[in-house]
């Protein structure tokens, strides 16, 4: 969740069987009122199970990747991406694979937020990462740009196979590289989630004054298995 | 290690100490310090909890190879300076630890320069699974899909400029009976509260489970919430840029109680950014002082000059935030502003803000209330919904459908309305815009020992039926059964993904077999 307007907290949750409908499917967005003590449900087209987010210069937020689609039971949608090892839809919670997603938010007024540019701005066809990202760290540079770094192509427990035969991809289902948004160019490998293999998702970054950033994850060596 | 982004350098950094791994699922919980005049604005990051669980404990995409909820996260916080001001080499010094052992514990800092600390267990890590390595059935598994057991419910607060061996407090802080595992998460809220909500170590809902689909959320009310009187700035500016003119914000002789040079030496000015909160993480969160100095005024109200950020946007970077005036570790509501030019690219920066001398003047004082202590049934002005609703009462009526990071309000308010309500001692929430300022005994705010307040209390969002949702819709049709498994068969080789990502890309590994 994120603190969009004094009066609004926008909250995003994953698909899965909320009682709460938007759109005649499954909610796993909403918009807190904090005075109000009430809530909105809001549509988002992607599933944000994963995801990472950031504030915008602007003060709109962004969030990037999350799960494929999910059917109900957490099982993978009905509508199979290619290759069949995830789905990019589900036809009971009505939700797209969000592994790429961008999804922009501009915080509004209550009383506005039933406007179109109030809502999730969620079209991974217009809008979307290079590469497949669950659970990557996001952290803005002094321009306000936002690295996006490394997660699980698809999700598990974690970031890799044992024996670790293949710390940089795992077969595929690691994704060792970092990308920004907007983008400055084709996503790059990044050696340290390499040597943090495993270990590496989520990593906690914090820019330095220096224009550098601090970046943890595993413990900080790497772990051979 | 530190990375430049630009040409993807690293330089190498120590290693965490104790084998402790902060990052998911480990989940620690981390934050950069306060950037204060006093530090120079000198990052540090901070480091607790975690879990130093062996490598191969950790397992693989599928599972963990050890009953994690057995195994005791870790209670130690370690700093680092990732870049010393005097050159020298960075390194991981340990502070403190924090009074539980914590996975999935997250900072939130408050408007006073101190981080509470929220949420996690005292065992295990984050994620859900179906098994371990050591307990291949659901049946078997004794807190349903959860890998962390042991929900702690009480928060901490950090105190970054106390003296070592005293940097943690607790004391008479309220314990939640609500247990924020994984998928939790915790905000700022402009009032200076503390938003909790989450939880779902489950694969979908699940409201049966050892640890529920939680979709109650709560407030958390710091010791702050038991001033009766809380600062009003006036003329707080929506936008700030990075260096350039200094500028001034009006304290009313209202705000504060007691001698006014006290006051105005013991009044700071703060910039919160929330951040973007999920799974313990509260990602580009920060807190940043703004230098000040002050004009006492003859009728008591204090102009407080305040400088602009540091001209270094990389130390809190463009975009919003929440500007809050403190007066003795009392905050105003936070004022969300601007940083920067509202837009992605090089910010324009300017010379450091010069401030004038402060100005003191003797036989000053403020109008405010004095009390520490909830005396809000005392007669006097604004009361208003805060009257009625003292700090001894029950809480926030009228709440509708409570927001959870893990599940939409509406579903099954009859489950949640049954709840037992917690009593607390604090502010009813909805009088966070009206600073009440009642009147109560007299005495000087400064000295309060805010600790003992009983105010830090837990408020549950309750439910009524007032929901703008359709209060008749069904839960899911999902079986709510935490063991419901037919969906997914074990299939020959006894595995089952709970992340139902089938790994045949990960067929060149060897996963185990039984």
């Amino acid at each position: 969740m994120f603190l969009g307007t004094e009066e609004i907290v926008y909250i995003l949750d994953k698909a899965e069987g909320n009682a709460a409908q938007v759109d005649g499917h499954p909610a796993w967005g909403s918009a807190y009122n904090i005075a109000g003590r009430t809530a909105q449900t809001m549509e988002v087209v992607t599933n944000t199970f994963c995801a990472s987010g950031m504030h915008l210069p602007n003060g709109s937020y962004a969030t990037f990747g999350g799960n494929g689609a999910v059917s109900p039971g957490g099982n993978i949608g009905d509508v199979l991406a290619p290759g069949g090892y995830s789905a990019s839809y589900d036809t009971t919670y009505h939700d797209y694979s969000g592994s790429t997603s961008i999804r922009i938010l501009n915080p509004c007024a209550w009383s506005d937020l039933s406007n179109t540019e109030c809502q999730w701005f969620d079209n991974a066809t217009l809008l979307h990462m290079q590469k497949q990202r669950w659970y990557s760290a996001a952290e803005p540079l002094g321009d306000g740009s936002i690295a996006i770094i490394g997660g699980f192509v698809e999700g598990g427990y974690i970031n890799r196979n044992y024996p670790n035969v293949d710390p940089a991809t795992e077969g595929g289902a690691a994704e060792p590289t970092y990308e920004f948004y907007p983008s400055k160019g084709p996503a790059q490998t990044m050696q340290f989630l390499i040597q943090t293999s495993g270990l590496n998702a989520y990593a906690h970054t914090y820019m330095m004054p220096s224009g550098k950033m601090f970046v943890q994850a595993n413990v900080s060596t790497s772990k051979p298995s | 290690m530190l990375w430049d982004p630009l040409t993807n350098e690293e330089t190498a950094l120590p290693p965490m100490p104790d084998n402790i791994v902060r990052v998911y699922p480990g989940s620690g919980a981390a934050a950069m310090l306060p950037l204060t005049p006093a530090n120079n604005y000198t990052p540090t990051v901070m480091f607790c909890g975690g879990s130093d669980m062996p490598d191969y404990a950790w397992g693989n995409y599928s599972w963990p190879f050890i009953n994690t909820f057995y195994y005791p996260a870790s209670a130690k916080c370690h700093q680092i300076t990732p870049e010393p001001v005097d050159g020298s080499a960075p390194q991981y010094v340990e502070v403190d630890s924090m009074p539980d052992t914590r996975t999935m514990g997250q900072f939130i800092h408050l408007p006073n320069g101190k981080m509470l600390v929220v949420n996690g267990g005292k065992n295990g890590t984050a994620g859900y699974s179906k098994m371990t390595l050591e307990t291949p059935e659901l049946s078997q598994m004794p807190y349903g899909e959860s890998l962390a057991a042991g929900p702690v419910g009480k928060p901490a607060i950090f105190d970054p400029t106390a003296a070592s061996g005293s940097h943690w407090s607790n004391d008479g802080f309220d314990t939640s009976n609500i247990a924020r595992l994984y998928h939790s998460s915790a905000i700022l809220l402009p009032d200076a509260s503390v938003l909790i909500a989450g939880s779902n170590p489950n694969l979908d809902v699940n409201t049966s489970a050892f640890f529920p689909t939680q979709y109650q959320a709560e407030v958390f009310y710091p010791p702050y919430f038991s001033a009766s009187t809380r600062p009003t700035p006036q003329n707080v500016p929506t936008t700030l840029s990075y260096g350039g003119d200094a500028f001034d914000v009006l304290v009313p002789s209202s705000s504060y109680s007691g001698d006014a040079n006290s006051a105005a030496e013991n009044t700071s000015v703060w910039l919160i950014r929330p951040g973007w909160t999920t799974h313990g993480m509260n990602m580009g969160q920060r807190s940043m002082q703004l230098n000040n100095t002050f004009t006492v005024n003859q009728n008591g109200s204090i102009s407080l000059h305040v400088a602009q950020l540091p001209p270094n946007p990389n130390l809190f970077q463009p975009g919003p935030g929440l500007l809050f005036v403190t007066m003795s570790g009392i905050p105003s509501n936070g004022t969300m502003v601007l940083i920067g030019s509202g837009e992605i690219g090089t910010q324009p920066t300017a010379a450091v803000s010069t401030l004038p001398p402060s100005v003191r003047l003797n036989n000053v004082s403020g109008s405010g209330s004095g009390s520490a202590n909830s005396t809000s049934t005392a007669s006097g002005s604004a009361a208003s919904e805060s009257s009625s609703a003292s700090h001894t009462g029950a809480i926030v009526g009228g709440i509708v459908a409570a927001v959870a990071v893990v599940g939409i309000l509406g579903a099954a308010f009859g489950v949640y309305m049954a709840r037992r309500r917690r009593t607390a001692a604090q502010q009813n929430p909805g009088s966070m815009y009206a600073m009440s300022s009642a009147p109560g005994a007299g005495g000087a705010m400064a000295s309060r020992n805010l600790r003992d307040s009983d105010s830090s209390a837990f408020v549950p969002l309750q439910q009524d039926n007032k929901s703008t949702w359709d209060a008749t819709a069904n839960a899911s049709n999902v079986s709510l059964s935490p063991y419901h498994d037919d969906m997914r068969s074990a299939g020959p080789s006894g595995e089952f993904d709970p992340y139902y990502q089938n790994a045949p890309r990960q067929s060149t590994s060897q996963r185990p077999r039984y």
